[in-house]
């Protein structure tokens, strides 16, 4: 055998193993999809797959973002408190003044908050020794610390009512908000694949001491990364605000860990190098297929986190299992 | 003896195949013959306290006299109404034919509720209400008048001097708000006591100790404080005790489970307003049985529910008893 049929073997056997992987996510959403549409009474029905949208909305434009920091072998666990403290200042700007440009103040207020959030957050990961976890636990302590002063605890309820038409409405099954997520995930998809940027990420969550010495802009790009997140966070909180019509500080509690789930089951690793935009949402969709279709046959909601915990280690499993193999 | 076997064979098959087309037959005769069972979803805002599992209790006895099933869904994490949402949109899929709802918002649960009258699937809003009310009726406690009712008890303990803080469980529900309402305006009618702070548990029993121990902490005079829950009361109470400031505070509560009632007797919590859960899920189930059976009638917009205030002079007197019997089953004494 020639070193060139070795070559050739060798790039067959890694592409079948990423497609192998890849597909497996998407093997396992079809499985899940066929059962709950054969045991769960209106599974497939038109309310029920746009309330499965809508519910898994504001979850994947945040793994987008998570998405791409796990890439760099970082991780983001102030995405929900971001969501919190963007929507309560984004909606009392709404409420308060009233009238068609105030959402769009809201809304620029909202994103503001969350780049200025996600940028604090890179610059401490780039440029101290402290790592993602730390600073992001930091950040996620602040900022919904924050939300909870500005607010006092209390929700908003005055939000102007065509913002909430923007939230609840849809075309056909298709929720205005999950339109927004597809749109922003394609986006994100192509930055990472198509782009120097996209690439560099990769290349900096593999090894980034080699990336530095190869002249990247390690620091720069961590910065970019997280600042992303943060937007995307508080797109997310917007999205949130618009579909429960009212801002609450702690609106956006705990959704850091669904997002790194889905990131996680849909191939990404911890340990950075790993994942896509793409891989992820199939992850989104396997979370939110698993709890709409529990949820139909009946299944307590408590059982549901011990179902999602055990495909989230079965996820970490497979992925390691991978690992060995391709080495 | 071939021809023999073939045929024997041929007739064990046939007989299993007229055994199963019988047994299919009658299943589906059964099924399609008897009526399914209504089936009444409770949707309690969170998991977080054991008042809501008391109303469930309530929910399922009422609806056992008249054979209908229940199913139950609850949040696992308090502060989502996201997922309560989506929890009632997964009702009206189901079909189920009525539902009992504590709305954790009163303003985003409309949508969903609003979508489940208008599929002839009646609602019942406890606990706390919708704005505006789009439910069939709203039945609770007056939470104003019965926080109110505690906070004079308070005042007249203390001779109306001093300060006073609260814990409340959360200002999302009607129910935490107008607590929180209830007992300030109260409160107002005595000059001399001063408002101190408020401080949210979200139903979690060691927020509230660190908080009360902050409060108190940072503010001395402090010497009443309302825990708007059962779980706030638990915090509360813990924290005056173990600060040994039980004869210097007056604690005082809503709602009672095993550790309050237990508060009480000892003089922790010198009162506490105690609602009827089980009541509360009997009333829903029975306005929705009256739906299902004679829609025509009317059904009152607002169904108050009876409170009683219990002391740590009147716990052993038999209207408290029978009242704690409603948050602990099987309760005497």
């Amino acid at each position: 055998m020639t070193m060139q049929r070795i070559g050739e073997v060798r790039r067959l056997q890694s592409g079948l193993i990423a497609l192998f992987n890849s597909s497996l996510v998407a093997a396992v959403l079809i499985v899940l999809v066929v059962a709950f549409s054969l045991a769960a009474p209106n599974f497939l029905s038109e309310n029920n797959v746009l309330n499965l949208l809508q519910s898994v909305a504001v979850i994947a434009v945040l793994s987008i973002g998570q998405t791409f920091v796990i890439i760099t072998a970082g991780i983001d666990l102030s995405q929900g408190a971001v969501i919190g403290l963007s929507s309560v200042l984004g909606a009392g700007v709404m409420g308060a003044t009233g009238g068609a440009g105030s959402i769009a103040l809201g809304i620029a207020i909202a994103l503001a908050i969350g780049l200025g959030v996600g940028i604090v957050n890179g610059l401490l990961t780039a440029f101290t020794r402290v790592p993602a976890f730390i600073v992001t636990l930091g950040t996620l302590s602040i900022a919904g610390g924050i939300a909870l002063l500005v607010t006092g605890g209390e929700p908003i309820y005055q939000l102007p009512p065509s913002f909430n038409a923007f939230g609840i409405n849809a075309i056909w099954v298709f929720p205005y908000i999950i339109l927004v997520s597809a749109l922003l995930a394609v986006l994100g998809q192509v930055l990472l694949r198509r782009t120097r940027f996209g690439r560099s990420v990769y290349a900096v969550g593999s090894n980034s001491r080699a990336a530095a010495l190869s002249g990247l802009p390690v620091r720069r790009n961590l910065v970019l990364v997280y600042a992303m997140s943060g937007v995307l966070s508080a797109v997310g909180g917007i999205l949130l605000t618009a579909y429960v019509n009212s801002a609450l500080p702690t609106a956006g509690a705990n959704y850091e860990l669904d997002s790194i789930a889905a990131v996680v089951i849909g191939g990404g690793s911890l340990f950075g190098g790993q994942g896509a935009v793409w891989s992820s949402m199939l992850g989104v969709l396997l979370i939110g297929v698993l709890g709409n279709g529990t949820d139909l046959l009946g299944v307590s909601s408590y059982s549901q986190t011990v179902i999602l915990g055990a495909v989230v280690i079965g996820a970490v499993f497979i992925d390691s299992f991978r690992k060995r193999v391709a080495i | 003896m071939k021809i023999k076997s073939g045929l024997w064979h041929g007739g064990k098959r046939r007989a299993a195949i007229a055994a199963g087309a019988l047994a299919g037959a009658s299943i589906m005769f059964s099924t399609g013959w008897a009526a399914a069972p209504k089936t009444i979803e409770f949707i309690p805002s969170s998991n977080a306290t054991p008042y809501f599992l008391r109303e469930y209790a309530g929910v399922k006895k009422e609806a056992k006299k008249y054979g209908y099933r229940t199913l139950f869904q609850a949040p696992s994490v308090s502060t989502h109404v996201a997922k309560q949402i989506g929890m009632v949109y997964t009702a009206i899929t189901r079909k189920v034919d009525g539902i009992v709802l504590v709305p954790y918002s009163p303003t985003a649960l409309l949508p969903p509720v609003e979508k489940a009258m208008a599929a002839h699937i009646p609602v019942i809003a406890t606990d706390s209400t919708l704005t505006p009310m789009k439910a069939v009726t709203f039945t609770a406690v007056p939470n104003k008048k019965a926080a109110g009712a505690v906070a004079t008890y308070a005042a007249k303990m203390v001779h109306g001097h001093g300060e006073y803080a609260i814990i409340d469980y959360n200002l999302s529900t009607t129910s935490g708000r107008d607590r929180r309402d209830g007992f300030k305006a109260a409160m107002a009618k005595y000059p001399g006591m001063k408002f101190a702070g408020l401080q949210i548990s979200h139903s979690i029993p060691q927020t509230a100790l660190t908080e009360t121990q902050a409060l108190l902490e940072r503010d001395p005079k402090i010497n009443v404080i309302f825990g708007a829950n059962d779980r706030s009361a638990l915090g509360v109470a813990e924290a005056v005790q173990r600060m040994h400031l039980q004869n210097k505070v007056v604690v005082v509560g809503f709602d009672a489970d095993l550790g309050e009632i237990n508060y009480i007797k000892s003089g922790v919590i010198k009162a506490s307003v105690l609602q009827s859960p089980v009541l509360m899920g009997e009333t829903a189930v029975k306005v929705l049985h009256q739906m299902f059976t004679d829609p025509s009638k009317a059904v009152p917009k607002f169904m108050p529910l009876p409170y009683h205030m219990v002391t740590y002079k009147n716990y052993k007197d038999a209207t408290s008893v029978s009242a704690i019997r409603q948050y602990i089953a099987g309760y005497k004494g």
